[in-house]
């Protein structure tokens, strides 16, 4: 059974499944918070596999995995059904230090997420490695920002910036209005 | 007169029906899936996949006849919300604990590409119908949009058959691959939605409320003679606004210019260059977004947008300024 779920989840990823098959072991992913552990470590194992993580990372992987085990099993006071355990998180957010100026917000769906979470997130920080929690260290956080495909956060947050505003003037259709609010509002900080 | 306007009405709908029965009733599910979105009542659970990541929502909509409410909120990690009326936007975010307020522009909701299909779109565009599928446990039709070229994206969508109600959507990239999906789980249309499950879960009470109002709002300047000129467009895409910014994250304004072609936008931003930021030159992605970074007379140019690579390295090699 253990041997069977594995399978299926590397079909999920590897965008190989029916759509009802895919949507049934979505929900089964959904429900259950080791699955979905499950889930994010064959990201991270298929993405060393393909060497799409940064080289630093690669060094450090074996060490992450280790931390985030100790994590996982220390952490009981984790909402269900949490990806991941919450810790660390970059810089403190003393304040919005810069005003969210002049940024009206756009009529459909996805456009009102985006001016709301993009700019915040350049504060709270570049997000770590995908499927791994930062320890605490705002150090090693601001290395490894996964959202774009950089890992520079001080040029992700300008291109956050320009996305927002794409995303205000551009998002007419409600296809893209789903599409862009989803991107932006699922997107957990502490990922 | 009414022989003239007879003759023009039959010409529109022979341009229609040329482009295949098939093509024009794909067109018109689009059309029942834009307006479903925004007038329906509905909740129910989508997750977001990207980038191998997989992100779960939940969503509470509700528009009756006092207007257009909506609540939108992470099943995963910290409670993130966003909660919209036709007046204001909020979002809060317990990560940074803050809330933000801002104003809503509902009213202004102009619907362009898919509530607006002309035939244009058609010639970069082939719609078809893919036959019936079951999805969130509902009858679903499925449609795909096709691009002509390779400088936009495909998608592939399941919409609810008596409702024309999104259900899932892929967005393709030129490989026929999904870069984006969202997908919902479970659905529930029409129930009548009580005042509670448009309420958030965290009062926010103890963080940090930044609201519009208090916000210094720069001048929008409507540039519309502009200083700079895009020499190469990718088929069917025309310039669709153009502004200057005055951004919270830059001391410099920047210039903003849209394109479409009814269905992709892309941006281009020109700032320019200054020391305390370097933007990033080449491709960078995120998802189905692509940007890309280049130099042009001491400004900085980035072209982004939820197109292929190949779209916007051609634009973003085509900025030039303005000779005076």
């Amino acid at each position: 059974m253990n041997e069977k779920i594995g399978e299926q989840l590397s079909a999920l990823i590897d965008n190989e499944l029916e759509s009802e098959q895919e949507e049934l072991l979505v929900r089964r992913v959904l429900g259950d918070a080791e699955l979905q552990s499950r889930w994010e470590r064959y990201q991270l194992i298929r993405d060393v596999l393909h060497n799409n993580l940064p080289d630093r990372l690669n060094q450090d992987f074996l060490r992450q995995v280790q931390a985030r085990i100790a994590v996982e099993s220390a952490d009981t006071t984790a909402s269900a059904p949490s990806v991941v355990a919450a810790a660390g998180g970059g810089r403190a957010v003393a304040v919005m230090a810069r005003p969210i100026a002049g940024l009206a917000v756009a009529a459909s769906v996805a456009l009102m997420a985006v001016v709301g979470m993009q700019n915040l997130r350049q504060e709270v920080g570049p997000v770590p490695a995908a499927g791994f929690v930062a320890q605490a260290d705002p150090r090693q956080a601001n290395d490894s920002g996964m959202r774009w495909n950089l890992h520079r956060p001080e040029a992700e947050n300008r291109l956050n910036t320009y996305l927002v505003n794409h995303n205000e003037y551009t998002s007419s259709t409600s296809l893209q209005g789903m599409l862009n609010y989803s991107r932006i509002a699922g997107y957990d900080t502490q990922r | 007169m009414l022989r003239a306007f007879t003759i023009v009405l039959m010409s529109t709908w022979l341009a229609w029906a040329s482009a295949g029965d098939d093509s024009r009733e794909a067109r018109m599910w689009l059309q029942k899936m834009a307006a479903a979105v925004k007038t329906l009542n509905y909740e129910g659970t989508f997750v977001y996949m990207h980038d191998n990541k997989l992100e779960a929502l939940r969503i509470v909509h509700r528009n009756d006849g006092s207007g257009e409410r909506e609540r939108l909120f992470s099943l995963a990690g910290s409670a993130r919300e966003i909660l919209r009326t036709d007046d204001l936007l909020t979002c809060i975010l317990p990560d940074s604990k803050s809330v933000v307020v801002e104003k809503s522009r509902t009213s202004k909701y102009i619907p362009l590409g898919l509530l607006q299909i002309t035939k244009d779109l058609a010639n970069y565009y082939e719609f078809e119908l893919l036959g019936q599928d079951r999805m969130a446990g509902m009858q679903a039709q499925v449609i795909a949009i096709k691009p002509k070229d390779a400088y936009r994206y495909g998608y592939r969508l399941w919409l609810e058959r008596e409702t024309g109600m999104l259900l899932k959507s892929d967005v393709l990239n030129e490989d026929g691959k999904a870069v984006e999906q969202l997908m919902f789980t479970n659905l529930v249309l029409q129930p009548q939605i009580p005042e509670e499950k448009l309420k958030p879960a965290t009062s926010g009470k103890d963080f940090t409320w930044h609201r519009a109002e208090q916000t210094a709002e720069p001048p929008q300047a409507e540039a519309k003679a502009g200083r700079w000129k895009v020499t190469r467009l990718p088929g069917g895409f025309a310039m669709s606004m153009h502004k200057e910014h005055g951004l919270p994250t830059s001391r410099m304004p920047v210039d903003h210019m849209v394109f479409t072609d009814g269905l992709s936008s892309i941006s281009v931003f020109i700032e320019k260059r200054s020391s305390d930021v370097s933007l990033p030159r080449g491709v960078t992605s995120m998802g189905a977004v692509n940007a890309y970074g280049t130099s042009v007379a001491g400004h900085h140019v980035t072209v982004m947008g939820e197109v292929p690579k190949a779209a916007v390295i051609m634009i973003g090699r085509s900025v030039r300024r303005k000779s005076q």
